[in-house]
This record gives C-alpha cells, structure tokens and sequence, in this order.
C-alpha cells in the first residue's frame, strides 16, 4: 500500500500576486508567465527535507502548462505513428505491455 | 546505535529520513522510524527489487534484528553492497556528469510509474558501479503527493543541469565548480557565466535563466510575504522532466584541444619499450597480491586496464578531463566494469570539505589503495611542478602499499617538452638521486628495463609510517 501525502491544499488567493519583484522573473515571455504566476501560485506548505525554494515552485507551475502540453502532444503523436506502423506491418494488435523506462 | 553512531559517515546528516554508517568496516544504511510508513510501502510495492534488477539502484538486504542491535530511533538497518571507490561530481569527466543527471531522471519516471517519486536530486546521491551510474540512496524516495511541483527540481538544475550546460557551452574544467558549491552551481552564477546565446535556447533559457531571475525575484519575496508554493498536475511533472531530459542529452562536449589528450600519438616510447611497460604492468598485477589499485596520471588508461584485467579494482586518475573523458568512453565501448576513470590534478588532490570539512574526503582518506602505478608521471611533479623527490615520495607514501613507478630520464623528449620555456633548475633531477630520496618512504624490491629506451620501472614497498 502506498502512503499518500495529505491533499494538497489549494485554498486561497495568491500572496505572490502582491509581489512588485516579480517584474523581474523569466526570460521567455514576461507578460505571459507572471499573468500565469499570478493565476495559479497559492499558499501551501512543503513537507520534504529540501527547501523547494519559492522561485523554483513557480517556474515549474508556470513551465508546467507549456511542458505538459509538448508531453502530451509527443505522447499521442509517438501512439499515433506506432499505431501505423504496426499497421503498416500487419500487426494490429496492441503492445502487451507498458513502456519500461529506458536503459541509459 | 550507540557505537554505529560513532562511525557515523560524516556527509550523512541532512536527510531526517535515515542515515549511513561504517560498522565493522562495512557501510550500513539506517531507516529512521519517520520513514517507517514509506519504506513499508515501497517494499510492499517492490519497488526496491525492481529498481536494483534494472540496475537504477545499488542493492541492499534488510538486516535482521539479530544481525544488528537497534537503538530507538532506528526501523531498520539496510546492508547496501559495498563500493570499492567513492567519487565525487567534481571529479567525473562531462559523459560521467551525463550519464549521472539522465539516471536521476530515469529514476523519477521509474518512480512516478510506481507512485512515487524522487525527493532529492543530489549528485552525491549516484556512484559509479560495476562500469555503470546508480543511486546509492535507498531512502531518497517518497509517496508521490499528487499535484505539487517537484521539490528537487532547483537541485537537478543546481547538480547537473548548470555544470553540464557551463561544461558544454564554456569550458570543460567548470565541471570543478562543484568542489567551490558544494549544493551545486548556484543558478544565477551559471546564467552569468553561459553565453548569451543560451538565453534563446528553449531549454536552458527556463531551467537556468529564468529560474536563476524567479529564485532572485522570490527571495526577496519570501522574506516579506510567507511561503508560496502552486500546483504541477502530473502530466506537467512529467513534461518536465521530459524537458529536462531532452536539455541533458542535447549536451555534449567532444574531447580535444587539451594538452595530453594525443599523449600516446606523440610519445617518446618505441614500440618495444611500451609492450615490455605493458608486460611489466601485466606482471606486476598477476601476482594476485593486489585487489585494488590507482593509477596516476593514466591518460586514457591503457595500463589502468591492464590491472582490471587482471581482476584488480582500478581508479584511473588524470588531470586532462579529454584523457579521461576518452577513457571513459573507452571503457563504455568495450565493456569494461572494474575502471574508473577520474579527473584529479595531482598538485592540487582533492581535499577533505563540506559542512565540518567532513562532508566529502580527500583523496588520502579514500586510500590506501594496495598498488599505485605512476608511469611517466615524475617528471611532471618535479619539473612540472617544482616538488623535490622526497616530498614526491612521503605523498605517494600516503596513498598506497606498494608502488610501481617509472623514472624517466632528464634527456627524454617529454621531459626536455617540460624545460623548452623554462630555465633548467633541476641540477638534482637524476635517477640516483631520485632512488636515494625514495629510500626515506619505500623499500625498492625490483627494477624493470625497457627495451630501447633509457626509462626503468621500481616496485617499492611503503615503509611502516
């Protein structure tokens, strides 16, 4: 049985939003990340040995939609062309088990 | 563990998850009762089988309470198969660092399948194994709490992303920053130091650049305003760390245009000297007296390998990070598990430092190996570096049980590459000279000839310090 963590709470506004020193975050579309920051950054607490640094909290909240996005689009697209290519070879029957991670 | 506690590793202390200890000259790993519930649970999961029989993991064996006497902190007692080398970031070649960051990355997908994940990304945390990089931590996992950002992240970028991008796009001896921050390049001083072109690359422009501004802009936010924090649903964790998988493997960094990279294109040996050096080598290691040795100054390792094959754990150091990153190349190519190629600059070896001065050791307290070969190596120490033979002899003294090593004469063409800018003020660089200094530390047992050439190979055997 996996220990779950306590739900994440996501119970109130912004405090960064009040920050005037976010004008200086990002190098790839200010406007769009600190409208971004601004939207979904919100108090919480973090329970690991690691200070998670605030900074790094909001690059990744605010990367996460672009990245997360690209990942989905690769993953459809990589399902999609092996579905072909199975096609194209005469096999249409699904791979019999998930992808393991890849040897580096 | 009241006497486990007095061996206690010195760098293990940050993490109130376990920690490790030296009992019996064995290392052991204890898990703290507050980890009790995640442990149970990724031993329920067989997350600890799995992740060692794909070789991502060292493995370990749970011992019983018989085997070991638990204090009231402890749940359990791991006992992880031992190394026979510790090293550290700031010795490894740039396909080392690589070859660490992208296991770091696997792991956390492997995690994430499992429902869990990577609670710290530390490049302390891998080790070089059996000709392969894995995680040495069993305890650097925890349930994955869905919806938080990763709390590793600023340490990935910090230990493996920074260095690696400095090493690529600047210089490969930035890879040595490591040893000045010991918690990784800060980001805003690898944003400073990358060329500003890196700024338009997608990937380092986020990860280092704009991260290295937010952690500026949000420091001072922190101080004023409380604890911030957002939401990274799963599917953002995971192009993440597709992203961040894709920066690593962009990298790269091709070994040339460093001084003894061609060493072996351009050295002064016949062809018959260097096979009786090999044979020399090869005789020295079948003796079966040795189960560990360190070559200095190894170049590409070509004798380093001579020791491995004749089943002797072998470290292979060398200062020039494009000899070592060929011998690790090497190495990987033709499968070889028992080297180690290191990056190490003898005139300046690594030291004991971190937290107390404890928290890595130098190059001395990780020995003494049983047999250090330093094959044309002298002649860089006391002429490359001005140190007289007998300090060269206490330093070498120190590191191991026996030394074999080559004594090349004043009229070789290295040496007179050495001197070419320099005044001659080595009117005491002789080989007599050199024997009789050596007598302080070692005891000469043998003297090898090479044919054709005018250089000659002494075993010694350390004296009792």
């Amino acid at each position: 049985m996996v220990t779950r963590m306590p739900p994440y709470r996501h119970d109130g506004p912004s405090r960064v939003e009040q920050c005037p020193q976010h004008a200086a975050t990002g190098a790839v579309g200010p406007a769009v990340l600190f409208a971004l920051v601004f939207t979904v950054t919100t108090p919480g607490t973090a329970h690991a040995y690691l200070d998670p640094a605030t900074g790094s909290l909001v690059v990744q909240v605010v990367a996460g939609t672009f990245v997360g996005g690209v990942y989905l689009v690769k993953k459809y697209w990589r399902q999609i062309t092996g579905r072909l290519v199975r096609r194209a070879a005469g096999d249409d029957t699904p791979p019999s088990a998930p992808a393991r991670p890849r040897p580096h | 563990l009241t006497s486990a506690s007095s061996a206690r590793v010195a760098g293990s202390f940050r993490d109130p998850s376990g920690f490790a200890f030296r009992r019996n000259g064995l290392v052991h790993r204890q898990v703290n009762a507050a980890y009790r519930a995640t442990y149970d649970a990724l031993v329920e999961a067989r997350f600890y089988d799995e992740a060692i029989e794909a070789g991502l993991l060292v493995s370990h064996r749970e011992l019983a309470a018989d085997e070991i006497e638990p204090d009231g902190a402890a749940y359990k007692v791991l006992l992880p198969e031992q190394l026979p080398f510790v090293s550290y970031p700031y010795e490894w070649c740039f396909g080392q660092l690589k070859e660490a960051a992208l296991l770091t990355l696997q792991l956390q997908r492997f995690a994430l399948e499992r429902g869990f994940w990577l609670k710290d990304a530390s490049a302390y945390n891998v080790q070089f194994h059996r000709g392969r990089a894995v995680l040495i931590d069993s305890l650097s996992f925890e349930a994955y709490p869905e919806g938080r950002p990763w709390v590793a992240y600023q340490q990935f970028c910090k230990h493996f992303l920074a260095p690696l991008a400095l090493m690529s796009h600047r210089h490969v001896e930035l890879g040595k920053l490591h040893r000045v921050y010991v918690d990784g390049v800060p980001l805003d001083v690898a944003s400073a130091l990358l060329p500003r072109r890196t700024r338009y690359l997608s990937s380092l422009a986020l990860h280092v650049h704009a991260h290295a501004r937010a952690l500026r802009a949000h420091a001072v936010a922190l101080a004023s305003r409380g604890k911030a924090t957002g939401r990274l649903g799963r599917t953002g964790l995971l192009g993440l760390i597709e992203s961040l998988e894709g920066s690593v493997r962009a990298l790269d960094w091709q070994p040339q245009g460093t001084p003894w990279g061609d060493y072996y294109d351009a050295t002064s040996y016949s062809e018959e000297a260097h096979a009786d050096k090999k044979a020399v080598v090869d005789r020295v290691t079948t003796s079966g007296e040795f189960r560990s040795a360190w070559d200095l100054g190894a170049n590409t390792g070509v004798f380093s390998r001579i020791c491995a094959s004749n089943a002797l754990h072998t470290v292979a150091f060398d200062a020039d990070p494009a000899a070592v990153e060929k011998n690790h190349r090497q190495c990987r190519s033709d499968g070889v598990s028992d080297v180690l190629p290191l990056v190490l600059d003898l005139s300046n070896p690594s030291t004991d430092q971190g937290w107390d001065n404890q928290e890595q050791m130098s190059l001395r307290a990780r020995g003494p190996a049983d047999l250090v070969l330093a094959l044309a190596l002298v002649h860089h120490l006391a002429i490359g570096n001005n140190v007289p033979f007998a300090r060269i002899a206490q330093f070498l003294r120190r590191l191991c049980r026996t030394l074999l090593i080559e004594f090349v004469p004043k009229d070789d063409s290295q040496v007179q590459r050495l001197l070419a800018a320099r005044e001659d003020i080595f009117g005491w660089y002789a080989e007599a000279v050199f024997l009789r200094d050596m007598e302080s530390s070692f005891v000469l047992r043998e003297t090898f000839a090479l044919r054709g050439s005018e250089q000659r190979l002494h075993l010694f055997t350390a004296r009792e310090a």
